[in-house]
């Protein structure tokens, strides 16, 4: 069974068809891709795998389970984490904060919880903070948790985006854009990393431009062009495909 | 001891901060309240009623009514809080509408001639100690889980929901407990008054409440307390100026809005006060 199962998805904003009969299947432990020029419908798609939006007809299926009627948050309970392509941080927390935000659906505390003295309260914020610790050690930010998250580098910032959803405990990790806005560099030390989430026993779909990054990363790369499905398959066989280089050069 | 005056302007001004963390608390996860006045009410008529009618010893009134409070702040919550910004600012001054009419068509709660008789109990001791308890919570609140939920989810409230925060419940819970701290102010209030009437508790009293919050500044708690304090003790200060002061007490608001629009107390000035290391070595 595939970890997601998207089938025959579609969503409409008004006489718009944003994504029509989109079906897509991602397998546990893998990297995948979605490709598209600008307004293929990428975006949309992740919004509806994590509930942002409302799909007009289709189902979603994380592990089995049908998780399409699901609010935005039990998504998250169910293992679904994403990062923001233009990237969502929290600005009046910390970069620790940020990382500790990602744990509320995985601890308990009540809202008068604080008032009790931490030696008598069971948990508490002690394992959050070791475990968003080991988060920022793990994309390499340690040394950056007491500053606020917005003064970051761009880079930087996508890391804690990173370690925020991972946070999350997620089994399925989307990822919109992972490179956009990213200097060569930068693009370049995140590819070891998304490596190293999967490894890490995280499936991964990412939304990317920068071919390089995603022929190099993924087996299967998804193709989507004005809300359809014009490819699939793996990164070789995609980039040679007709539709596909109709879809991104143009016909004359 | 201190004066009959000093008690008053105390009590008065320490009931004033009281209600302003009662605006800040669901203003923190991003809801602005424009009806803490009528939860002040709730608190206050039902508090009363308790220990006039009833006999009730004013310790038990006391959280009694603040959970009457909160319990119609969590009615009021649920269908308002699909609203935000401006329109929830809307629904929540009709909301405080609504209960100063229904206390005015009441005749078991006085209606329009007020509520009198009630017991003498609220002192300086039982206000201090609730406001350094308010405050003490609200202090470990800001460094917490739930803390934290208030926050993103009043930075980016759709981010907040996909990294796990439920955010209806969340927002629901910072509201009624919001109007539960308003209904503890308003339960404060009547048994120092004395006597309430419902235009005690009417628009003017709501929008007090959330200047006095703007004013010391909404990026932490710290401002809620400082802004209610300053606030409400400067009538007495401007007692010099006579017939004046309320212009007065207007232009001093308007100048201080337009030096610091983020008010008295912003986190920025705890950050310049106590530098991170890595900024402190930066600069060093």
């Amino acid at each position: 069974m595939p970890l997601l199962a998207v089938e025959r998805l579609s969503k409409r904003f008004g006489s718009l068809s944003a994504l029509t009969d989109v079906s897509l299947e991602v397998e546990a432990g893998a990297i995948q891709a979605i490709i598209g020029p600008n307004g293929a419908g990428k975006t949309t798609l992740f919004n509806l795998v994590t509930g942002l939006l409302r799909p007009d007809a289709g189902m979603i299926r994380l592990d089995g389970e049908r998780v399409d009627r699901f609010p935005v948050h039990r998504r998250t309970e169910r293992g679904l984490a994403r990062t923001f392509q233009n990237i969502r941080l929290f600005p009046s927390l910390s970069v620790l904060e940020n990382v500790m935000l990602g744990r509320h659906c995985r601890t308990r505390g009540a809202l008068l919880a604080p008032l009790v003295p931490a030696a008598l309260r069971a948990g508490g914020d002690g394992p959050t903070r070791t475990r968003a610790r080991e988060l920022l050690d793990f994309v390499g930010l340690e040394h950056r948790e007491a500053e606020r998250a917005v003064d970051l580098p761009y880079g930087e910032q996508r890391r804690v985006e990173i370690a925020r959803a991972l946070a999350t405990d997620p089994r399925l990790l989307l990822l919109d854009e992972p490179c956009a806005g990213m200097t060569l560099a930068e693009t370049s030390a995140l590819e070891p990393l998304i490596r190293r989430v999967c490894d890490a026993g995280i499936t991964i779909l990412l939304i990317e431009h920068k071919m390089s990054f995603v022929m190099t990363l993924s087996r299967t790369v998804t193709v989507l062009n004005f809300g359809q499905k014009i490819a699939e398959g793996p990164p070789a066989a995609v980039q040679a495909d007709a539709r596909v280089v109709e879809a991104y050069l143009g016909v004359d | 001891m201190l004066s009959d005056y000093a008690t008053s302007v105390l009590i008065f001004a320490g009931i004033d901060v009281i209600m302003a963390l009662s605006f800040y608390l669901p203003a923190s996860s991003g809801q602005l309240s424009a009806g803490q006045g009528g939860f002040m009410a709730i608190g206050a008529y039902s508090a009363a009623y308790l220990t006039v009618h009833l006999s009730v010893p004013f310790i038990i009134a006391l959280p009694a009514g603040a959970l009457a409070a909160g319990l119609v702040g969590l009615g009021v919550g649920v269908p308002a809080l699909r609203l935000s910004g401006l329109s929830l600012v809307l629904v929540t001054f009709g909301f405080g509408e609504m209960v100063r009419v229904f206390f005015l068509n009441s005749p078991a709660f006085g209606g329009p001639a007020g509520f009198g008789g009630i017991p003498a109990a609220t002192t300086v001791g039982h206000v201090v100690v609730l406001v350094v308890l308010a405050a003490f919570f609200f202090w470990r609140l800001s460094g917490s889980r739930m803390g934290r939920a208030f926050s993103a989810l009043r930075d980016d409230e759709a981010a907040a929901e996909a990294m796990g925060v439920h955010g209806t419940a969340v927002k629901l819970l910072a509201f009624s407990v919001g109007a539960g701290i308003a209904g503890l102010g308003g339960a404060l209030y009547a048994h120092y008054a004395l006597f309430i009437d419902p235009e005690a508790f009417g628009v003017g009293r709501s929008l007090f409440v959330m200047l006095f919050a703007v004013f010391g500044g909404l990026g932490t708690f710290w401002g809620a307390i400082v802004g209610a304090a300053v606030l409400s003790i400067l009538p007495e200060v401007l007692r010099f100026v006579k017939d004046w002061r309320e212009i007065v007490y207007g232009a001093l608001v308007l100048i201080m809005m337009i030096v610091r629009p983020q008010g008295l107390i912003d986190p920025a000035l705890f950050r310049r006060a106590a530098p991170s290391p890595s900024r402190a070595a930066a600069r060093g």
